[in-house]
């Protein structure tokens, strides 16, 4: 037997023989064809050796061939496949390599997209979003409107006539801001609301979530008192109680049932703090007219257009003017979609904004480009030569955008982390008067827009220098051309420009808000403590209850350590509103026009000059009997001694609010005070004291020897114990306040800042990106002058100027750019001229010093270049 | 039924044997190489470098593959089983269904000529 643990001669054979197969077949199967062959051999066919060199001389070069074809075909594969992953780890590699190079472009790109990002986000939620209303578009806001106050509060009168006639409109609503007293569980709370009329929700087509809305005879004087409240209020106050449907919430003193809660999503159109709703008291049948505090709220029928509804109001107005000359002559009615209304304030603003915004991203896109042109062209060797070496045109192209793709990527991420973190930081940097702040988020949209824009603009940047680039034959880059050299200091040119139009207008802005803050206010801010104190109308209900109430508030406040003065008044200045009624002097005849113009007061309580640092220029102020019992006197500011007595004579002359009288006695002249705006000049008002006009609510004013906020606690405390009950709240200081009032010119002077500032840092990069490059292309040139004898001082000197020769052509250009663009912002401009020279001078000059710092570095190189060392490394 | 797309190249003699021995089951190298013998009445007889060869292609194609279960229980270690795969299935029933009409058509003519 052959078989057996010994290999007989023929298998050892057979076994060499199997080497002449390929390795990786011979390794596969040698095992089973030296089987095969045993169990053949033990068959004992005929011509068996004959059968097996044949088989052999048969299958030895298939099997080569298919090897051999498999390979090559493995081979193809493989390169493909990899050549991908190798371009994208090449490309990583090019960018680590070029690290400030990356930097830069990756910081331009965040910048310039992060910035537009978030700037559009606040421009297309308060511009933009449609109100978070059904049908919106069919909201308007309407005023009464007279020839000297073009949008004016309407008088109930007025309100009542339109919403019984008006027949464009499916709702006419009004409302007016109140703030209210609650009480829960004890506990005294101060909730800003709304009284309302009773159709109010059905005008923005809200229905409560809990419950029901108002019913249309909850309006009427004496009607059963409800309330509604916002989820918000619901949730904090109540805990979310279901239960507290029906149930009596104690507001103002008097017990309201709460009939329904209102949607989460709710937000209050102009108001988004309001938290309650209480139907206001309308008596229908004998309307105020000549009150004007109503704002009112209409929803047009479906396909009215707007002019139509106005033009039916008007016609209303005309036939009420007839009707009641007494109060309506001279009165009509303005009216714009709500919408616009909300924005029209801001519109301004966001639109210079946007204009900034945009010239920083056209800088960040000049930036780019020019850093990519200085690199493509300082790489165009690199490519020359491994085009020489064989890669292909469609290889190198693919390469570059690859590496442009990735960084504009990483740009675009930089930037919608910066644009996410100036959105969450939002409600500490936007004024306070930009309405709907609340609803601004980073939108998906703009999101994938943001992302859109980096992916392209990476393609984008990556074509030209790709193109010049990989088309470079290897004489062009080995002679050193500088190709786009003219291009690139047209980039900078445009660059410099564009930052010269920022740095103007941050300028003017600048100066803006620096004559704001210095303006004389004709008051001291320092040092004043206010709170607002509405005094409960169930325990106070008489003017005389508030009368006393106010006096020994006053009195308590006084004793308590470290104050100076009390007072109390019914508007702080520069809240955003004034008062006001017409003023006669007593044996003059009634001018013509009568009503208009009126005259501001404030009512007042206590040391009211003293605890707000006015001064008293003649006269006296008004003595304790005066102020809360007798009244007779008032004390006028000097513009309106001007205005009524210009010959003099103020002190000891009558004014009154009708030509019948009551008469008071003007006993003081004031300093002139800025109440109603920062940047108006002050107007005439008068004071007048608490007991003549004891309105409903005050905010006290404590003027103190140290940190007015330490009087906090001691306040609460004396409330505590003397009013328990008694609510007071918006604890605040008077510098805080005014601060306030310049919260839209410092935003519009901040942001203009930032992006002035950005500006002037890329344009200072790409400056210095341009000459250095410049400076390393010519080497060689600069070589042979200096070994012809040119000293180092005329190198540097030609390379600086050579290089400064763009930005003064971009200072020019920015310079003329910048005179139309002042036009266009002069609304926002106050006590600085358009052309302001400190603006158009002084700014530009820090650009240029900063570009001639840029310059300098890659001058100095230049004029250090060892001609020797230069010549010989060509 | 059409061959799969782009992976037909006409069968040679023995890749056909092969292909066919296996449609009956999953089979080791040498049992093919019998079951051919035993088919041919002896007249096809794969030597053992043609048979890996044959093999080795059709793998290579993926006609066949190996069934992995079948490896070493009562046989020798080393010996591996082969399977059609779907598409070895098919090219195999394409491949016959066009030697078919090939037989009908050359039987028809030779019936013809006799008559």
């Amino acid at each position: 037997m052959t078989d057996g643990p010994r290999p007989s001669r023929g298998e050892s054979l057979y076994g060499l023989l199997l080497l002449l197969y390929p390795p990786r077949f011979r390794r596969r199967f040698g095992e089973e064809m030296l089987e095969a062959y045993r169990e053949e051999r033990a068959r004992g066919r005929k011509r068996f050796y004959a059968a097996m060199a044949r088989d052999l001389a048969v299958s030895v070069p298939l099997s080569w061939a298919r090897i051999l074809r498999r390979r090559r075909h493995e081979e193809e594969h493989r390169i493909k496949a990899v050549a991908v992953d190798k371009d994208l780890s090449y490309a990583l590699r090019a960018l680590r390599s070029h690290r400030s190079f990356s930097l830069a472009i990756v910081a331009t790109l965040a910048l310039g997209i992060g910035a537009v990002t978030s700037v559009y986000s606040i421009l297309h939620t308060v511009l933009l979003k449609p109100l978070p209303y059904a049908s919106p578009d069919r909201l308007v806001r309407l005023w009464d409107r007279h020839e000297t106050v073009p949008y004016f509060s309407v008088s109930t009168g007025n309100f009542v006539a339109w919403r019984g006639e008006a027949r464009l409109f499916e709702e006419l609503g009004a409302y007016r801001e109140d703030g209210f007293n609650l009480l829960v569980e004890g506990e005294p709370l101060r909730v800003p609301g709304s009284r309302v009329s009773a159709n109010l929700l059905r005008v923005l087509a809200v229905t409560a979530a809990r419950g029901r809305g108002f019913l249309d005879e909850e309006e009427r004087p004496g009607a059963e008192r409800v309330v509604l409240l916002t989820h918000g209020l619901w949730s904090s106050a109540l805990g979310g109680d279901p239960e507290a449907l029906g149930r009596k919430l104690v507001v103002s003193g008097e017990p309201h049932t709460i009939v329904g809660v209102l949607p989460k999503a709710f937000t209050f159109p102009q108001q988004p703090d309001v938290e309650l709703l209480v139907p206001f008291a309308l008596d229908a049948s004998s309307p105020d007219r000549n009150a004007h505090f109503l704002r009112v709220l209409g929803r047009l029928r479906p396909g009215v257009p707007v002019e139509e509804a106005r033009a039916e109001l008007v016609t209303i107005a005309e036939r009420l003017a007839q009707d009641f000359p007494e109060s309506n002559a001279g009165w009509t009615v303005a009216m714009l979609p709500l919408h616009q209304a909300m924005v029209e304030d801001v519109r301004g603003g966001i639109r210079v904004l946007s204009v900034a915004v945009v010239l920083v991203l056209l800088i960040a896109g000049a930036n780019v480009s020019n850093l990519a042109l200085s690199r493509a062209a300082s790489r165009s060797r690199e490519l020359a030569l491994r085009s020489a070496l064989g890669a292909s045109r469609s290889r190198l192209v693919g390469q570059l955008v690859l590496e442009h793709v990735v960084l504009a990527l990483l740009g675009g991420l930089g930037g919608l982390a910066l644009a996410w973190g100036a959105i969450a930081a939002g409600p500490s940097i936007l004024p306070e008067s930009l309405p709907r702040q609340a609803e601004i988020s980073l939108d998906l949209n703009l999101f994938l827009f943001g992302f859109l824009l980096s992916a392209l603009t990476g393609v984008a940047v990556s074509l030209w220098p790709a193109l010049v680039g990989s088309k470079s034959s290897l004489v062009r880059p080995m002679k050193g051309s500088s190709g786009g050299g003219r291009l690139r200091a047209a980039l900078v040119s445009v660059e410099v420009g564009l930052a010269v139009m920022l740095l103007v207008t941050a300028g003017l802005l600048l100066r803006t808000l620096g004559a704001m803050s210095r303006v004389e206010l004709g008051f001291d801010p320092s040092s004043v403590l206010t709170m607002k104190m509405t005094p409960v109308e169930a325990t106070y209900p008489e003017p005389s209850d508030r009368i006393r109430l106010y006096r020994e508030t006053l009195a308590r406040l006084e004793e308590l350590p470290g104050v100076r003065f009390v007072a109390s008044v019914h508007r702080l200045p520069l809240d955003g509103g004034n008062s006001s009624f017409p003023a006669f002097v007593e044996g003059r005849p009634a001018p013509a026009e009568s009503r208009f113009p009126a005259f501001n007061y404030r009512a007042v309580g206590g040391d009211y000059f003293d605890a707000m640092g006015m001064t008293l220029v003649s006269g006296r102020s008004f003595d304790d009997a005066e102020m809360w019992e007798s009244g007779g006197v008032v004390v006028v500011n000097e513009a309106m001694s001007a205005s009524l007595w210009p010959e003099g004579g103020a002190l000891g002359s009558r004014i009154g609010q009708s030509p019948r009288g009551p008469w008071l006695e003007v006993a003081g002249i004031v300093g002139n005070a800025r109440e109603s705006s920062l940047d108006e000049e002050p107007q005439a008002a008068m004071y007048i004291p608490y007991s003549v006009a004891p309105v409903p609510s005050m905010v006290l004013v404590a003027r103190t020897a140290y940190d007015p906020l330490e009087l906090v606690g001691p306040v609460r405390a004396a409330f505590a114990a003397h009013h328990p009950g008694q609510p007071v709240a918006q604890f605040d200081t008077l510098r805080d306040h005014v601060e306030r009032a310049l919260g839209p010119p410092r935003f519009h002077a901040f942001l203009l800042s930032v992006f002035a500032a950005l500006a002037l840092a890329l344009a200072a990069v790409g400056i210095h990106g341009v000459i250095s490059h410049s400076v390393r292309q010519r080497r060689r040139e600069i070589g042979i002058r200096i070994a012809l004898g040119a000293r180092a001082g005329d190198v540097l000197a030609m390379v600086w100027s050579r290089g400064m020769a763009p930005v003064a052509a971009g200072v020019v250009l920015g310079l003329s750019a910048a005179v139309a663009l002042s036009r266009t912002i002069e609304s926002f401009l106050f006590g600085v001229d358009r052309l302001d020279p400190v603006s158009f001078v002084g700014f530009p000059l820090v650009l240029i010093a900063v570009a001639a710092a840029a310059n300098f570095f890659p001058a100095r190189a230049a004029a250090a270049i060892d001609p020797v060392e230069t010549l010989r490394s060509e | 039924m059409r061959p799969p797309k782009g992976s037909y190249q006409p069968l040679r003699p023995h890749e056909l044997h092969v292909l066919v021995a296996l449609a009956g089951g999953e089979r080791h190298g040498y049992a093919i190489q019998q079951e051919v013998a035993a088919r041919s009445g002896g007249a096809v007889r794969l030597g053992p470098g043609t048979l890996y060869e044959t093999i080795a292609r059709l793998l290579d194609r993926g006609l066949i593959r190996e069934a992995p279960s079948k490896r070493s229980e009562l046989d020798h270690a080393q010996r591996r089983y082969y399977a059609l795969t779907g598409q070895g299935r098919r090219l195999l029933a394409a491949e016959v269904e066009r030697l078919g009409d090939v037989v009908r058509i050359a039987r028809e003519r030779l019936e013809g000529s006799e008559a």
